[in-house]
């Protein structure tokens, strides 16, 4: 048995990302850490089922989480802003070096494959997007994101709104018995009661002959952990074997290989169907046209192939990239920019309704800026998850307003995101609840920390 | 899996594995062999907490104003953890906070190396957790973190559990973590003047998850007078003589009395805080909450309501008294009988490896930043859960298909990397293994340790062996 592992680079992919944990409000921790560049961590999904189903039909999602806080004014440059120029100073990008969109706004030349998914209308961007918290803190704003609450409830749950979705999915559904899979070390998004399990998409170099014997072993001794070793090594098998020959050629960077990873397993018959990835690396207090030209080509590739090792399902895919906040709309002393709040947000697949820049443009006159400073946020995040969850997975409205983003009422779904003969198989085809049925959520019982002195004292009382 | 017989043999192994942090070479021959060994070697580690103790001067960071390794004491901690931005003016200067973390965690891990069993050093680690901070909050949380586990934690942790609390909630890295610096008692004179409010944040956690305990009988309206009565717990501004120091502000108190559980609390200033943390520790859901986590974390996913029931007894009757509590727990048959069927958590069995293989304290202290790697990419890095919850005890967090090959080849990498030379001139695994768990591994076990030639690999076997990973 061949072992892919020798292919990748011994390097830790979750070395840098533990590094970027330290990400604060600091520029000290950034301009220690500013050639790290890009880190995606491992992948976990709820479980892997033994028996093979018919050939996935459903929808496949792939969350992208931009941690750092990404520059949309870097990256969907509005060049049809009469402000841009002058606002930018020393960061404005020259408009003739940069890919046309549309009238208003062109791409960073860094993203020449994006460019072509746009053009192929099966790539669009969101401007002037944030999070309901806009407070420009890492941790606070991410938290915000990935716990889909609203804004003034912080740490209220330690369970993210994807996790939730797996929650509310009916029993028996494909989607639910394939769970979702996540990348870097469990983040809230996907952190909760429905069970995750993970794929390092790294890991070490190690001795083929090391896994046999060890099966082996487990065989003769310990059933639970011959089976729990057998499948994990299985889905590793899963997410790094497969065609490679339509790869661009050359050793892929570790971003590349975790983006391929999650492609092939999203593809795979008995593979997830929703997945999470951590991309760290966007928090350019410093030299930020370097640092964002080199992660902005590294992620445009690593995109790429994962539509290349997705295959066929990219046409029932949908990819989202999203960030915690933008950054000032001037840059700072040192070439870079500090957090802000108004950004951009990436959609690509097969499904999305592509070739188009949504937004409703706040502008960068000084006084249509948020407090003189930020790009303002026109749009919340909220609404183009619940837009997506609406249109590709068939959630409805009811639970999006409630269970899975929480008091988000007001917070109409983003509409004609995807296309309207993007027909995916509803998640909730056979099971659209009705509010007599009201299915006692376990979230709602045990999905809060502490969850097992919850039940012990269902059953005992407190105290 | 079946039960096995409780021969000393595997009490040994037990106690290792659940209650300690693995075996040292002759550690089990240390302990002996008689019936009660095991126990006795875990009571006795719990017969005073002064080994559990880390001196300032354990913990060394590199300062470029000395240009040497210094030790930091605690006003010099939190004026680095409240003034790195203004260092930042001045490229390089160290330490930073996350170096003082992480010379923290390398006195952490060279003190894991000392005891036999490591019972003691496993209950700092719960305790830790009960109290779980999450370091990149903020420069100050992250330089003082492991002062508070090292100033707090180990000195009361067989002591009073309403002292460590209070201990807990008047230090810096707590106050900052849960926001309580932010908060106001809107009546108070700062509050009236700033129009500021009192924050939620920390009184919540304090009831749902450091006492009472989440369906325990408190209210919204509980939480909402004891954030009142926490107002003014925070810590000095950056330009302070004090610079990020836990102290109480009267100014920011909102005045008057406020009742809590049922109870009214008509105290002036920080002593009405405390009598509210005294009475939260000696509660019986308090009671109930720490013993069926005690329970859950060191014996079982389920623990028996009667045992639950007797433990909380102790802690009521004993008024928190955690060595007695500990002490009970280990004389319960059932921490002994219940089979070993959970996964070991990755942070224990990280450091059984570093234990097995004999590093001494300052070898080990030298791995810290090779454990961060290790620890992150297996989710268990002391000091990194976001949420004050803690890592969860329950297996079904830590025992999954990933989790298994992660950890075969965790222990291979780390392992390879942890000798001199990446040589290993240690006795041969297959002895050593034989040394460190005598009579408890499987002959199955013990052949496929043999059958490698390559010491380093049957070393990466040792250490996934059932044996080294169930507890």
């Amino acid at each position: 048995m061949s072992d892919h592992d020798h292919e990748l680079p011994p390097v830790d992919l979750r070395l840098a990302a533990a590094a970027e944990e330290g990400c604060e409000e600091s520029r000290l921790l950034i301009s220690r850490r500013a050639m790290l560049g890009l880190s995606a961590g491992l992948f976990a999904w709820s479980f892997m089922p033994r028996h093979a189903e018919a050939a996935g039909t459903e929808p496949r999602l792939l969350v992208v989480l931009l941690r750092g806080g990404l520059d949309g004014l870097h990256v969907a440059v509005p060049t049809g802003d009469p402000n841009y120029q002058s606002l930018r100073g020393p960061l404005a990008l020259d408009p003739a070096t940069l890919l046309t969109l549309d009238r208003d706004f062109r791409l960073n030349p860094a993203m020449p494959k994006f460019k072509a998914l746009y053009d192929a209308k099966e790539a669009a961007l969101i401007h002037a997007i944030a999070p309901p918290l806009q407070i420009r803190s890492h941790f606070e704003c991410q938290y915000n994101l990935e716990s889909g609450y609203p804004g003034g409830t912080i740490r209220s749950a330690s369970n993210g709104w994807l996790n939730r979705l797996l929650m509310e999915l009916p029993v028996g559904n494909p989607v639910k018995v394939r769970g979702a899979l996540e990348v870097g070390p469990t983040p809230l998004i996907l952190a909760g009661e429905a069970p995750v399990m993970s794929w390092a998409s790294g890991g070490w170099p190690r001795a083929a002959e090391l896994d046999t014997r060890l099966t082996g072993l487990y065989a003769r001794t310990d059933a639970g952990l011959h089976d729990l070793l057998s499948r994990g090594l299985a889905a590793h098998k899963l997410a790094t074997q497969g065609a490679s020959a339509s790869f661009p050629p050359g050793t892929p960077s570790p971003l590349q290989s975790a983006f391929r990873g999650a492609g092939r397993l999203l593809a795979a018959e008995t593979g997830p169907r929703i997945a999470v990835l951590n991309v760290d690396g966007w928090d350019t207090h410093i030299t930020q046209t370097a640092t964002l030209t080199s992660n902005l080509g590294n992620f445009d590739n690593a995109l790429d192939d994962f539509r290349i090792a997705i295959g066929e399902h990219w046409r029932r895919t949908v990819v989202v990239c999203v960030t915690e906040f933008g950054r000032t709309a001037a840059g700072n002393n040192r070439s870079g920019t500090d957090h802000g709040v108004g950004t951009v947000a990436f959609l690509a697949g097969g499904s999305i309704n592509g070739g188009q820049v949504f937004t409703d443009w706040p502008g960068l006159g000084q006084k249509d800026l948020n407090e003189g400073r930020d790009l303002r946020a026109r749009s919340d995040l909220r609404a183009l998850f619940k837009g997506v969850l609406a249109d590709h997975l068939g959630v409805p409205q009811a639970l999006l307003d409630t269970r899975i983003f929480p008091d988000s009422k007001l917070v109409r779904p983003m509409q004609n995101l995807l296309r309207p003969t993007s027909t995916s198989a509803s998640m909730f085809r056979s099971a659209s609840p009705s509010p007599s049925s009201p299915a006692p959520a376990a979230a709602d019982l045990f999905g809060r920390r502490n969850d097992a002195l919850a039940r012990f004292r269902q059953q005992n009382g407190a105290g | 899996m079946s039960r096995a017989k409780l021969t000393p043999a595997v009490k040994a192994k037990l106690a290792f594995m659940r209650f300690g942090l693995g075996p040292k070479p002759g550690g089990a021959a240390r302990i002996g062999m008689e019936a009660d060994s095991a126990l006795n070697a875990c009571l006795r580690e719990i017969a005073s907490p002064a080994p559990a103790q880390i001196l300032e001067s354990d913990v060394k960071v590199f300062s470029t104003e000395a240009n040497a390794q210094v030790s930091l004491n605690y006003d010099q901690v939190c004026w680095f953890g409240m003034n790195v931005r203004k260092m930042d003016e001045d490229n390089y200067i160290r330490p930073l906070p996350q170096d003082i973390a992480a010379a923290e965690r390398a006195a952490r891990y060279a003190k894991h190396m000392s005891p036999d069993v490591g019972f003691l050093e496993r209950l700092v680690l719960f305790w830790s957790n009960h109290f779980s901070i999450f370091e990149a909050k903020s420069h100050l949380v992250r330089a003082t973190v492991g002062h508070l586990e090292r100033a707090v934690i180990r000195p009361n942790v067989l002591g009073r559990f309403s002292d460590m609390l209070k201990g807990v909630m008047a230090h810096p890295a707590m106050i900052a973590y849960l926001d309580n610096h932010l908060s106001f008692g809107p009546g108070s004179p700062e509050g009236k003047r700033l129009k500021r409010t009192y924050n939620e944040n920390l009184a919540r956690e304090i009831l749902e998850l450091h006492t009472l305990g989440v369906g325990a009988k408190y209210t919204q309206e509980d939480v909402i007078n004891f954030a009142k009565v926490l107002t003014g717990w925070t810590i000095h501004g950056a330009s302070h003589a004090k610079a990020g120091q836990f102290h109480f502000n009267p100014a920011w108190h909102e005045p008057g009395a406020f009742t809590i559980m049922k109870q009214s609390f008509a105290q002036d200033g920080q002593a009405q805080g405390l009598a509210v943390l005294n009475m939260l520790a000696n509660h019986p859901a308090t009671a109930q909450h720490i013993a069926f986590k005690l329970l859950l974390h060191f014996v079982t996913d389920k623990p028996q309501p009667k045992l639950v029931k007797s433990l909380a007894g102790v802690f009521l009757r004993t008024r928190g008294d955690l060595k007695a509590v500990a002490t009970a727990m280990l004389r319960m048959a059932q921490s002994w009988s219940e089979p070993m069927t959970r996964l070991r958590q990755p942070y224990p069995w990280m450091v059984s490896q570093m234990r097995a293989m004999g590093l001494d304290g300052a070898q080990a202290a030298q791995q810290e930043g090779r454990l961060a790697r290790f620890l992150s990419a297996t989710n268990h890095q002391p000091w990194r859960r976001i949420t004050p919850d803690g890592y969860p005890d329950e297996n079904y967090v830590w025992q999954n298909p990933n989790a298994i090959r992660l950890r075969k080849d965790v222990a291979g990498a780390f392992v390879s990397g942890a000798v001199a030379g990446g040589k290993w001139t240690g006795p041969k695994p297959a002895a050593l293994a034989a040394d460190l768990l005598p009579g408890a591994l499987s002959a199955e076990s013990a052949a496929e340790i043999a059958w490698w030639k390559n010491d380093l690999q049957a070393l990466n076997i040792l250490f996934v062996t059932p044996e080294y990973l169930r507890r």
